[in-house]
């Protein structure tokens, strides 16, 4: 199936495109910038830049995602786009509105692409997820989802054996974990994101089957809400102002649920203080569902093409097995390669178990719509939520009042 | 008596800088308390974290290039037409005037997104003459100069004729060096503005290479939001050249915002 | 500089101005490199607005739609513009009273001969010229609900925590605030340089009639400082109208939502730039910036009215 699609690759001639042999820079544009994260990232770089004499790949690090895209977007409008950039599904979607993308698949099948076992490497889910019309415009970079950390000495303490499986559990072990000074969890994460899984846990889903319309304003949405409003009211959900490191690293907060990309931060808040554990996400009478984050990268069809061959061949290298693995070890992100995972449950995990709930729940793992407009739509829906949280609102009304913004968005754009 | 008021209310004004400072030079520890703890403890490893966190050097460099080509830049076009305003007489001169005056009242905003799209146009975007040009002129510059021109006597001009100057050559060699005080305020004035422009520079650069200390600062913000001592430290950074510039000069940049209003 | 003033002497120059000869050609020469710019950078934008509002483009697809008046539809019915500008009218109230009033309160205390005058100016002024991004991002860790120094202040007197970013009734208060702190300080120079402008020989007539302070001021000092105050009104509620820094910084990032908890401090200024340069809605945005530019212009021409009967000019 994959040879099939050797015909369309660009340059007029059938058949595969040679390797790459001129000199070639790459822009590549980036919001790796916390952490382990951004060195990690600037080694890979070097070394890729060092391994081979054809293409030079530079790094332009941004603050966080939201003014990645939008400086993308920027850089599109003035007709200047970077030759390479990480990109969310529905990021990627809007781009492409424009034909702004690049099909990887000629360089995918070029003689220094990626042989098909190569390819079939990835996490079939990740490899899936990068398909626009399914064509493959994009290749899986750091992947996370989110998990439970939680604090096993305040479990220990409270009588608890282990972390909690359901949601209900959860909540009720979050009021066993509160009082002399310490709460249960906090919803200062984008609770936007843990209120779509729970959605699903609980049954719901976000969008109608033609994702012309909404479909979260239903009974489950309401009914998540309401148990996150509950914990709230009686104290074991603490509300606070920014990331919750701190807290969680004094000791003050049982659990946290957040991206193991932040375990890092987590790590060096608790500081050997306690013992920090991780667990998978619990979940509802529907199971358990793990929205995957982190992004992708994808190639602009603006640069030439053998820029964007340049472009892939830094794609391959890091996302190649011993590159993930690296990337994964060195930041908690998920390795892309089924391969790479396989050699550190033998190598990696049995030291380092907490990031081993990550991958642990790619089976259950779900995708946000690859929608041009979602990213704004995630941003009415956030707000709602908080209003909801924030008890401004009853949950049905503050559902509404979101499903009627997104309608919104959705039709008009 | 009036010490009573003034010296609580002046605290309270100083007080945020002094928070700056303690803030940058504190251990996670001494800042995760409550109540905080009000002296530093000297962690200057802060510093050399911060340092190292981001290209600094390279926003200094972009913010210095920018504020001070914007400075020169608005201290000619002002100069020129703040003379031909006060010193030269043409047809609609009132007029051009007043309506000068009256562009005083559009405010930034409102030309955004035009001015955006005429730099896309013009292929600016991410550069230093996109956070230079479009502000190279001053209504305020053009006032000021304007003004003082006018106090200069005839005769000066009258005996600088007879040795057969022209307008530029009076304007450079005679009106400019007397005109010392516009200059310094009218510089000082637009050079902070260069220093402190946060929304344009914000909007129009997308690479370090031409961002400015401003902008980068508001990215370290995000990126650094739950380490406030590096914030500290980064935005001491940034603040540290112009409260020092306040010190010195503050008088002649306070005469010139006065400037701005005295005739009321 | 001062809109009034500026008028008051662009309308009196031919009257003082003693004519020097020169070449007409010359006199639009010397005024080219600045008027050049600001007709392309203010003049023909502001008209460019207008045209701009009647299309609808993301900038990056290649060509804009013209779509009527869809925009100002839309406005019509866009919850969240309205919200912005009904924040923005209550932000530009309380700032510009409450600022007003403080500066004032503040430059006849310091219109003395007192020690360390120049010092207590300095403490007030320097907010006003110093980064703003970089004293917010303090402010935003004074703010800060389990750390702050403000909630230990309160705390000293017994008072609850305040949640002053997180809690959607707390945040725009915050905003003000800081804006207060951040912008008084321009204001009381302005006072200040009004103030010295009042020859004293006046008031010191009337304390000879046996006038006390408060009839000094009443009477002498506020109606000659009326100019000024009228000034300081209308420069800071042109300024207020545009508010954005510390709405931005304050509220943007991965941690927060633009605007602050429900959006409680969205701006007009801030709802335009994220339209215009978030989501690159360049027409939708134009027909923001018109309305913006529309209600600038109205509450001025309104505060020129109240003046022109008000203001007591010498």
């Amino acid at each position: 199936m994959l040879l099939a699609a050797c015909g369309g690759t660009s340059g007029g001639e059938s058949g595969q495109l040679g390797a790459l042999n001129q000199k070639v820079t790459v822009q590549f544009w980036e919001a790796m910038a916390g952490g382990a994260l951004k060195p990690t990232l600037e080694k890979i770089t070097n070394d890729f830049n060092q391994s081979q004499s054809n293409v030079t790949v530079q790094l332009q690090v941004y603050p966080d995602y939201n003014t990645l895209n939008t400086k993308t977007l920027a850089a599109l409008a003035a007709g200047n786009p970077p030759d390479l950039a990480q990109c969310y599904e529905n990021w990627a979607a809007r781009y492409n509105a424009s034909k702004a993308l690049a099909d990887m698949t000629p360089y995918i099948n070029a003689k220094d692409g990626l042989p098909s076992t190569d390819l079939s490497d990835f996490f079939p889910v990740f490899l899936n997820d990068g398909k626009l019309n399914n064509k493959q415009y994009m290749l899986p970079f750091n992947k996370s989802d989110y998990v439970l950390y939680y604090n096993d000495d305040l479990f220990k303490q409270a009588g608890l054996s282990g972390p909690p499986t359901t949601w209900d559990e959860f909540f009720s072990d979050a009021q066993k974990l509160t009082g002399n000074g310490h709460w249960g969890t906090d919803n200062s994460n984008s609770m936007e994101l843990i209120f779509e899984e729970m959605l699903m846990d609980y049954g719901g889903s976000l969008l109608n089957s033609d994702q012309t319309k909404v479909a979260f304003n239903s009974d489950a949405g309401v009914k998540v809400l309401q148990m996150w409003r509950d914990a709230i009211s009686n104290g074991s959900v603490h509300t606070i102002s920014g990331y919750d490191d701190a807290d969680f690293g004094a000791g003050k907060e049982a659990m946290s649920i957040g991206t193991i990309a932040g375990y890092s931060y987590k790590q060096q808040a608790v500081a050997g203080k306690f013992t920090m554990k991780t667990a998978v996400q619990p979940g509802g009478p529907s199971g358990s569902h793990a929205l995957i984050q982190g992004t992708n990268v994808c190639i602009f069809s603006h640069s030439s093409q053998a820029v964007q061959q340049g472009a892939f061949q830094y794609v391959k290298y890091v996302t190649s097995k011993t590159q993930t693995e690296y990337w994964s070890e060195k930041t908690g992100y998920m390795p892309v390669r089924q391969s790479a995972y396989k050699d550190m449950q033998s190598s990696f995990y049995p030291a380092n178990p907490i990031l081993l709930a990550a991958p642990q729940e790619l089976p259950t793992a779900v995708f946000d719509p690859a929608l041009p407009t979602w990213n704004e739509a995630i941003g009415d829906i956030n707000n709602e939520v908080e209003n909801a949280l924030g008890g401004k609102k009853a949950a049905k009304q503050a559902l509404d009042d979101a499903a009627s913004q997104v309608n919104q968005l959705l039709a008009t754009g | 008596m009036r010490y009573l008021l003034l010296i609580p209310i002046a605290v309270v004004f100083a007080f945020p800088f002094y928070w700056m400072v303690v803030t940058s030079l504190n251990e996670p520890n001494q800042l995760y308390q409550f109540p905080p703890v009000l002296w530093p403890h000297w962690a200057w490893s802060n510093y050399i974290e911060a340092w190292n966190e981001v290209p600094w050097p390279r926003f200094y460099l972009n913010t210095i290039v920018v504020a001070g080509a914007t400075t020169l830049l608005v201290l000619a076009t002002s100069a020129l037409a703040g003379y031909a305003f006060a010193a030269m007489s043409f047809a609609g001169k009132s007029l051009i005037f007043g309506f000068v005056v009256a562009i005083y009242m559009v405010p930034n905003e409102v030309t955004l997104v035009p001015n955006y799209i005429t730099l896309t146009h013009l292929q600016w975007l991410d550069s230093y003459q996109a956070q230079i040009v479009p502000f190279g002129a001053s209504v305020f510059g053009i006032f000021l100069f304007r003004q003082f021109f006018m106090t200069l006597p005839r005769d000066l001009w009258d005996a600088a004729q007879l040795d057969g100057c022209t307008h530029l050559r009076y304007l450079w060699t005679v009106a400019l060096p007397l005109a010392r005080p516009v200059i310094v305020t009218v510089a000082l004035f637009h050079f902070v503005l260069g220093w402190n422009a946060f929304l344009w520079p914000l909007i129009v650069t997308s690479t370090d290479r031409y961002r400015p200390l401003q902008v980068a600062l508001a990215g370290f913000n995000i990126t650094d939001n739950h380490q406030p001592m590096l914030l500290a430290a980064g935005a001491l950074m940034t603040t540290l050249p112009i409260l020092v510039l306040f010190l010195f000069a503050q008088r002649q940049l306070v005469g010139g915002i006065a400037a701005t209003g005295i005739r009321g | 500089m001062g809109v009034r003033e500026a008028f008051a002497v662009g309308a009196a120059t031919s009257g003082y101005v003693r004519r020097l000869e020169g070449r007409a050609l010359e006199g639009y020469l010397f005024m080219a490199p600045a008027l050049i710019l600001l007709l392309a950078f203010v003049v023909l934008p502001a008209i460019w607005v207008l045209v701009l509002s009647l299309y609808r483009w993301d900038l990056i697809s290649s060509d804009a739609t013209p779509i009527g008046l869809a925009n100002y539809q839309r406005m019509a019915n866009d919850s969240l513009w309205w919200k912005s500008l009904w924040q923005t009218c209550y932000f530009v109230a309380v700032t510009v009273t409450v600022g007003t009033l403080l500066a004032l309160g503040l430059a006849l205390l310091l219109n003395s001969r007192i020690r360390g005058r120049s010092l207590f100016r300095a403490a007030v002024f320097a907010p006003y010229v110093t980064p703003a991004v970089a004293t917010i991002v303090i402010w935003e860790w004074i703010f800060n609900h389990d750390y702050g120094l403000l909630n230990s202040v309160l705390a000293v007197f017994h008072l609850p925590k305040v949640a002053w970013l997180t809690d959607s009734s707390a945040i725009m208060p915050s905003v003000i605030l800081y804006s207060l702190w951040a912008t008084v300080g321009f204001n009381v120079v302005i006072f200040l340089a009004g103030l010295a402008n009042i020859p004293p020989d006046l008031e010191e007539a009337a304390r000879v009639d046996g006038a006390n302070s408060w009839q000094v001021f009443r009477r002498v000092t506020w109606p000659l400082l009326s100019p000024t105050t009228y000034f300081v009104l209308l420069i800071s509620s042109i300024g207020s109208f545009k508010v954005f820094n510390v709405v931005y910084v304050l509220t943007e990032g991965d941690a927060g939502v633009t605007g602050g908890p429900d959006r409680a401090a969205m701006t007009i200024g801030v709802y335009l730039y994220k339209q215009a340069f978030e989501f690159f809605r360049a027409g939708y945005a134009s027909a923001i910036s018109v309305a913006l530019f529309a209600i600038i212009l109205a509450v001025t021409l309104l505060q020129m009215r109240i003046a022109s009967r008000r203001v007591f000019y010498r």
